[in-house]
């Protein structure tokens, strides 16, 4: 089982507090999108770089609306979540992210569109992705843990 | 203060499946600030009575909350708004002074100012945030649909 360790130094930066459980990020066209624009003889989009959070308030991975308008991939349709600020209608997306990182390669069908670039990051991790992980959060030492 | 450890309940039988659903809860009191309450008990009146329900334990939220109807049952008055990203967006949210009991750890945090949120989901009655995860170590294990909560040498002293 592959296990990555990522430490947060408050040094210099937000820390694990204050800037949650980050990882550089790589988004980019679902598999299947690929192939249809391989098919109609069309370049893909280059996958698109950030910063995901590992989310374990949230149900369903996110990504950022801006990221997928800048990918050309158009929902595929509306599904209604819980959120923090109440029930929401949410797009739906087909898409990978990769976590270059740990070698990881995400593959969704059903991410949601969020609008999060504000706060710095374009994914949000939800625990449809930790469903396949272990993922420990040491607060004290500033560290993560992911096994998958 | 000792460690204390809690296995953390997922609103049902555990299972992988119940875990990704529902996420990690642990079982919460939501109470007047104890501050607050001392000085109402002294002043010979009633205090509202705890708010039990689940709290969602929230990696991705830097700030713990509770939601506006425990608010409401507990007759607080906002002490302050701030901004909170919500996960889908970024809000302007009212803040409040409350205690927050974690049941099964046998741990009492008291917040100063922290905000308030139209949390949707039934029972659940707060989110716990980065700010209490600080002190803790935090584990899920989504395959076997395990999740636990540890305050290691005890939580951490003071809250927003």
């Amino acid at each position: 089982m592959p296990l990555a360790s990522r430490s947060y130094m408050p040094a210099g930066g937000p820390g694990l507090r204050g800037g949650g459980p980050t990882l550089t990020v790589l988004v980019g066209v679902h598999g299947s999108d690929r192939a249809r624009t391989r098919r109609a003889s069309v370049t893909a989009p280059s996958p698109i770089r950030g910063t995901g959070t590992i989310d374990t308030g949230a149900g369903t991975t996110g990504v950022d609306e801006r990221v997928m308008v800048a990918l050309g991939v158009a929902p595929d349709g509306v599904t209604r979540r819980g959120t923090a600020n109440g029930t929401k209608e949410l797009n739906r997306y087909a898409v990978t992210v990769f976590v270059p990182d740990i070698s990881l390669t995400i593959s969704l069908r059903a991410a949601v569109g969020v609008r999060i670039a504000e706060q710095g990051v374009i994914v949000l991790i939800g625990r449809d992705v930790l469903s396949r992980m272990l993922f420990v959060y040491n607060g004290r030492q500033g560290r993560i843990d992911l096994a998958f | 203060m000792e460690d204390v450890r809690s296995n953390v309940p997922t609103g049902g039988p555990r299972s992988a499946a119940s875990l990704r659903q529902w996420g990690p809860a642990v079982d919460v009191a939501v109470m007047v600030h104890r501050r607050e309450a001392a000085a109402v008990v002294a002043a010979g009146r009633a205090v509202a009575p705890p708010v039990a329900g689940r709290a969602i334990i929230d990696t991705g939220s830097s700030t713990t909350a509770i939601s506006f109807d425990t608010a409401a049952r507990l007759r607080l008055d906002p002490v302050g708004e701030m901004e909170v990203g919500t996960g889908t967006d970024i809000v302007r949210a009212p803040t409040f002074a409350f205690s927050i009991a974690f049941t099964a750890l046998e741990t009492t945090l008291d917040f100063e100012s922290a905000p308030g949120l139209p949390v949707a989901r039934p029972g659940q009655v707060a989110i716990v945030g980065r700010d209490v995860l600080a002190g803790a170590l935090f584990s899920y294990d989504g395959p076997r649909g395990v999740a636990s909560l540890e305050f290691k040498g005890g939580p951490p002293e003071r809250h927003a």
